[in-house]
């Protein structure tokens, strides 16, 4: 019995690459195993099926995005390695933070800082802007003001991404339209955070996933995803999480369908969760404002990328038309992330 | 097994090319690796990225100890996943048949296609683990059953075997006549 099973399972294995590699028909193979041909065939059906479902694509819009920020995530790469030769070698997060605050106050009194906030990425005090910027987002705690302050910062980004292209500097267009999207995605992850946040104050449960552990609330922060360490080992934990200083896709919001209890009948408005507590109400207020100035954002920014690219030398062109598909998925990402409610 | 062993020591020099070109080989069937294995399209879409964007962040640790690097990729997009769905874990799904679609231009086939999708995503729910990730390999990724076996740490026969398994789960779970 133990041997009429392993050959049935080698000969199933055989036809399963004859029919799923080779082409060949689910007869074909029937044929040269009549004896097993009633148990084969369902399950060489069943592999069939399962083939066919399984025949997923990536669509095409996303495989362009995927690979823009791929290369981006490459170009990155570069210039990191050219940045720590430049400043002080800094990595870990911590020293990145001690480090920016110690450079902000010792510049504070001498102007520095005031110039280097308009200074541009071909600029020698660039790196203090972003630095600056750096500190800025440290000190933000709530995933609100972390939003809003990534939404100003990506105004600093299209305003750079304007006079690079106008200087003609092609490089420095890509590199900024990689912190573009590196903004546009924390501001997205932030604004999704803070509805997650907003949902739990109201009392609304969502339902497990099937399957996964029971684990803590998802974190609020504005952070990127966290990257997991490949093992050696032969059965895959989940690792630690680390953060990775590589850009991010712009994610999609996540997909938070309001809880049963919460869907109103259809033809008839859903009731909107009045807050009791006076904090909700001021951070729905905030929310409110912030989707506002997003919304004008997300017209006036890919706006002004697409003026630049009618100026433009045709050397930056490619780059900016990419900046131009970062902002407008971007911005339409994080207006997602703030409807929900 | 050579050419990918250059290939990913020039990779691991930083050479763009054939950063790329590792990039290139495998986009696909991490894709659908995922897709299977979180039926979400768009968060999918997601987590492939991030596979690859942490894979160019540590590919210079990447070492060959007789493991392959699409066995390393898999397993960076399957801590990737464990990572979506712990993160995830008190957010709800969006049903399989919205979220997954094939590229293709005959909607009688995106049709009955998304009805295939959608049984199978209960279906594997019903599979134990390995049988699950035998399907996901063999199945969505296309690989032989000796890359499976290297990806799993098991033998040629025990991957067989499973897929044997898997396969007569599926089709009592799908009802297949």
């Amino acid at each position: 019995m133990v041997k009429y099973r392993k050959e049935f399972t080698n000969i199933l294995d055989e036809c399963l690459e004859r029919i799923l590699v080779k082409g060949e028909s689910v007869e074909q193979c029937l044929q040269s195993y009549p004896a097993f041909a009633n148990e084969l065939k369902p399950l060489l059906k069943t592999a069939l099926i399962t083939k066919k479902a399984t025949a997923v694509a990536p669509r095409s819009e996303f495989r362009e995005r995927a690979r823009f920020q791929f290369r981006a995530a490459l170009q990155e790469m570069e210039a990191k390695k050219e940045r720590r030769g430049v400043i002080f070698g800094w990595q870990p997060r911590l020293a990145t933070v001690v480090i920016s605050v110690v450079i902000a106050l010792v510049l504070a009194s001498s102007g520095t800082i005031a110039a280097a906030s308009n200074s541009m990425p071909d600029s020698p005090l660039y790196p203090v802007k972003l630095a600056t910027e750096t500190v800025q987002l440290k000190l933000a705690t709530s995933p609100l003001s972390k939003a809003e302050l990534y939404a100003k910062l990506s105004d600093k980004r299209v305003a750079e991404l304007v006079r690079m292209a106008e200087k003609g500097k092609a490089r420095h267009v890509e590199k900024v339209a990689s912190r573009l999207n590196n903004h546009l995605s924390a501001m997205a992850m932030a604004a999704k955070a803070n509805g997650e946040l907003a949902m739990m104050m109201a009392g609304e449960e969502m339902p497990m996933m099937e399957a996964a552990p029971a684990m803590p609330a998802p974190q609020m922060t504005a952070e990127p995803a966290p990257a997991t360490e490949p093992a050696p080992q032969p059965e895959p934990a989940p690792t630690k999480p680390r953060p990775v200083p590589t850009p991010k896709p712009v994610p999609a919001p996540p997909k938070i369908a309001p809880a049963p209890s919460a869907r109103a009948p259809q033809g008839i408005a859903p009731a909107t969760p009045q807050p009791t507590d006076p904090s909700q109400l001021a951070k729905m207020q905030q929310r409110a404002k912030l989707k506002e100035i997003m919304m004008q954002k997300a017209a006036a920014n890919p706006q002004a990328i697409r003026e630049a690219l009618k100026r433009a030398p045709e050397a930056v062109k490619p780059a900016l038309h990419q900046a131009l598909a970062v902002a407008d998925s971007g911005y339409e990402q994080a207006l997602k992330a703030l409807d929900k409610e | 097994m050579q050419d990918e062993e250059s290939l990913v020591r020039r990779a691991q020099q930083r050479d763009h090319e054939a950063l790329t070109q590792l990039y290139e080989a495998n986009f696909d069937k991490i894709y659908r690796y995922v897709a299977v294995k979180i039926g979400d399209r768009v968060e999918a879409e997601d987590i492939t990225q991030q596979v690859f964007l942490n894979a160019i962040e540590s590919i210079s640790r990447f070492k060959w100890r007789g493991t392959s690097f699409s066995a390393w990729l898999y397993r960076i997009a399957h801590n990737q996943i464990v990572d979506y769905l712990r993160r995830k874990s008190k957010r709800p799904m969006v049903p399989l048949e919205k979220a997954v679609t094939r590229s293709s231009a005959d909607p009688t086939e995106v049709a009955e296609l998304n009805v295939d999708i959608a049984q199978l995503a209960e279906a594997t729910k019903k599979l134990t683990k390995a049988q699950r990730e035998v399907i996901s390999l063999r199945f969505a990724s296309g690989l032989s059953i000796a890359e499976v076996a290297e990806i799993m740490g098991k033998s040629q026969g025990a991957i067989k075997a499973l897929q044997h398994s898997a396969i007569v789960s599926l089709r009592k779970i799908l009802a297949v006549e």
